[in-house]
């Protein structure tokens, strides 16, 4: 399972800088989702990868204290094969 | 209509989609042979005058009666004849025939042979003539049908050796989707991409298909055989004497996004990070179409965001709607986001599948019970045999509307209207199956059963919806069903 979260598109890089620092110095890396992205929408998605269902409710946490910064944190969906 | 699609069985070979591959392939006949028939009369009159062994040539043409021997002549003098063969004689002549001047006494051979050796009253007379094919002019042809002691003149035809797929006619699918109903655009150059559990890559059926296979960080192997079936269904090599045929001879990208099993664990292990970076790479990229036989319940606002920008980008996406209508008919995902297509599975009497999900978001249905196509050359965990298998799945009806809507699409250059474009073709052209009741649209069957031959504009289309309602409906009720 791994976390995703979005940046308010509006913040600038610094800030996001910030944001994914505080992230690591609590033991979280965070990195994007879709590397290389120009497309503002899916650049400002990141990624906490291997982050189990208990660092769900950690993270969310950690990232509320942002504000309107961070859109939204939620964990990666469950997708299955249809045969 | 199961007995339509029996109809169809008994007439698959000779479609006009097989007879074109057919004719791709070979010259209508033998360059350099023509079969003449001489009236029995002729031939019988030829045996009555028998050569010994020591005749000359002057004592040959004194045997040959002068209405045979004038056709000879004109194929000697205009058409370079090098040998006469009786046809239908299976017994080997007694003499070799000498050389030089002992030419005419072996076509009087030959020509006495076929009166007295054939099986048959009705096989004697024909001949096995070979001459310069590019000295057979039709005047030529024209002045042996002429003569009085000819029958018949007639170029050989031509046979091959079938290329055809040897289980192409157990694809009931391909019937029902009318894949045989005539041409098909060439997809060479148009890639798919079908993110799933990994795909069999030296599979013979499918390894000439393969433009990319990604499973970074994990082993080639498709442990489920999921990929490799639906990867069939889409690009399975057509007419190469192997298998199955997949709808479109196109490019398949394949991206693992399973992570390889875990000693002792049966999950399925989804890489949701690895799928994220691969629907991103269709975006500017030369790939068309995604297939996605893969679902769940849970939404996702980041899977959103990617599949809205797709849309933008041009491409299609084709989701299956999911299997679990009698575990609750839950709305599953990415089916049901704006954005894809989200496809239903029927079976051979043209009813939903029993496990098909139903819902406002379908777009159409495809066939989807009883679907045979590749699965893995070692035994994959969902198959039960190896190399091919059938199975049902709302997966295995998607593979069907990925492979057309690449044909669809063409090579029409990638944007938002080609796209839409496309859908709303492939869904305006569905087929209005009875269970619909003669609506537009049903919650069970979307616009109905996909329709290849129509939506490629091929003549004697069944499609009875009127263009573009049918599109323009689906849409409505999509965007309703995402505002909820």
């Amino acid at each position: 399972m791994s976390v995703q979260f979005k940046f308010s598109e509006k913040i600038s890089d610094e800030r996001r800088l910030e944001i994914i620092e505080a992230l690591r110095r609590a033991g979280f890396s965070a990195h994007s989702l879709f590397p290389g992205q120009k497309r503002p929408k899916l650049a400002s998605i990141f990624t906490v990868a291997d982050a189990g269902a208990k660092n769900v409710k950690t993270l969310e946490t950690m990232l509320a204290r942002f504000g309107a910064d961070i859109e939204y944190v939620e964990a990666s969906p469950a997708r299955s094969p249809k045969s | 209509m199961a007995t339509k699609h029996m109809q169809q069985v008994a007439s698959a070979g000779g479609s006009p989609r097989h007879a074109e591959l057919r004719q791709s392939r070979q010259s209508k006949h033998v360059s350099g042979q023509l079969i003449i028939r001489f009236k029995t009369s002729a031939v019988k009159q030829v045996a009555a005058s028998p050569l010994a062994a020591t005749a000359t040539a002057r004592m040959a043409a004194q045997a040959m009666p002068d209405e045979v021997a004038g056709p000879l002549e004109l194929l000697r003098n205009q058409a370079g004849l090098s040998a006469v063969k009786p046809l239908f004689v299976t017994d080997t002549p007694t003499q070799a025939p000498q050389s030089g001047v002992m030419a005419l006494a072996a076509i009087h051979g030959a020509l006495a042979r076929s009166s007295t050796r054939a099986p048959r009253k009705s096989l004697t007379g024909f001949q096995l003539v070979d001459v310069k094919d590019k000295d057979v002019t039709s005047a030529m042809l024209k002045r042996l049908r002429a003569s009085k002691a000819v029958d018949l003149v007639e170029p050989v035809p031509n046979r091959w050796l079938s290329a055809a797929d040897p289980m192409v006619n157990r694809q009931w699918g391909l019937r029902a989707i009318r894949w045989f109903d005539g041409k098909h655009p060439d997809a060479a150059k148009l890639h798919v991409a079908v993110l799933d559990s990994g795909i069999d890559d030296g599979h013979s059926d499918l390894k000439k298909s393969i433009e990319a296979y990604h499973h970074d960080g994990n082993t080639a192997r498709d442990f489920l055989g999921h990929g490799t079936h639906v990867a069939g269904t889409i690009a399975a090599l057509i007419n190469n004497s192997i298998g199955i045929a997949g709808v479109a001879n196109c490019r398949l990208h394949c991206w693992k996004i399973f992570d390889d099993p875990k000693a002792g664990s049966t999950d399925q292990n989804f890489n949701f990070e690895f799928y994220s970076r691969a629907l991103a790479s269709a975006l500017d990229s030369e790939i068309k179409v995604i297939n996605l036989s893969i679902g769940g319940t849970e939404h996702s606002r980041a899977e959103a965001a990617v599949f809205g920008e797709l849309a933008d980008a041009g491409v299609v996406v084709a989701a299956a709607m999911g299997n679990e209508f009698e575990e609750g008919n839950p709305k599953e995902f990415p089916a049901g986001y704006a954005g894809p297509l989200a496809v239903g599975a029927i079976d051979e009497t043209d009813r939903r599948a029993s496990f098909s999900c139903t819902g406002a978001h379908i777009g159409l249905v495809a066939p989807g019970v009883n679907i045979l196509s590749t699965v893995p050359r070692i035994k994959a965990s969902f198959a039960d045999t190896t190399d091919y298998d059938s199975w049902p799945g709302t997966s295995m009806a998607t593979p069907h509307v990925a492979g057309c809507a690449v044909l669809v699409y063409g090579n029409t250059a990638k944007s938002k209207a080609a796209a839409d474009a496309v859908v709303k073709r492939l869904t305006s052209t569905a087929r209005k199956l009875p269970a619909m009741k003669k609506k537009k649209f049903t919650r069970e069957y979307g616009a109905g059963l996909l329709d290849l031959a129509a939506a490629l504009g091929n003549k004697k289309a069944s499609g009875k919806s009127k263009t573009g309602k049918a599109g323009k409906a689906k849409k409505k009720t999509k965007k309703k069903a995402n505002k909820k």
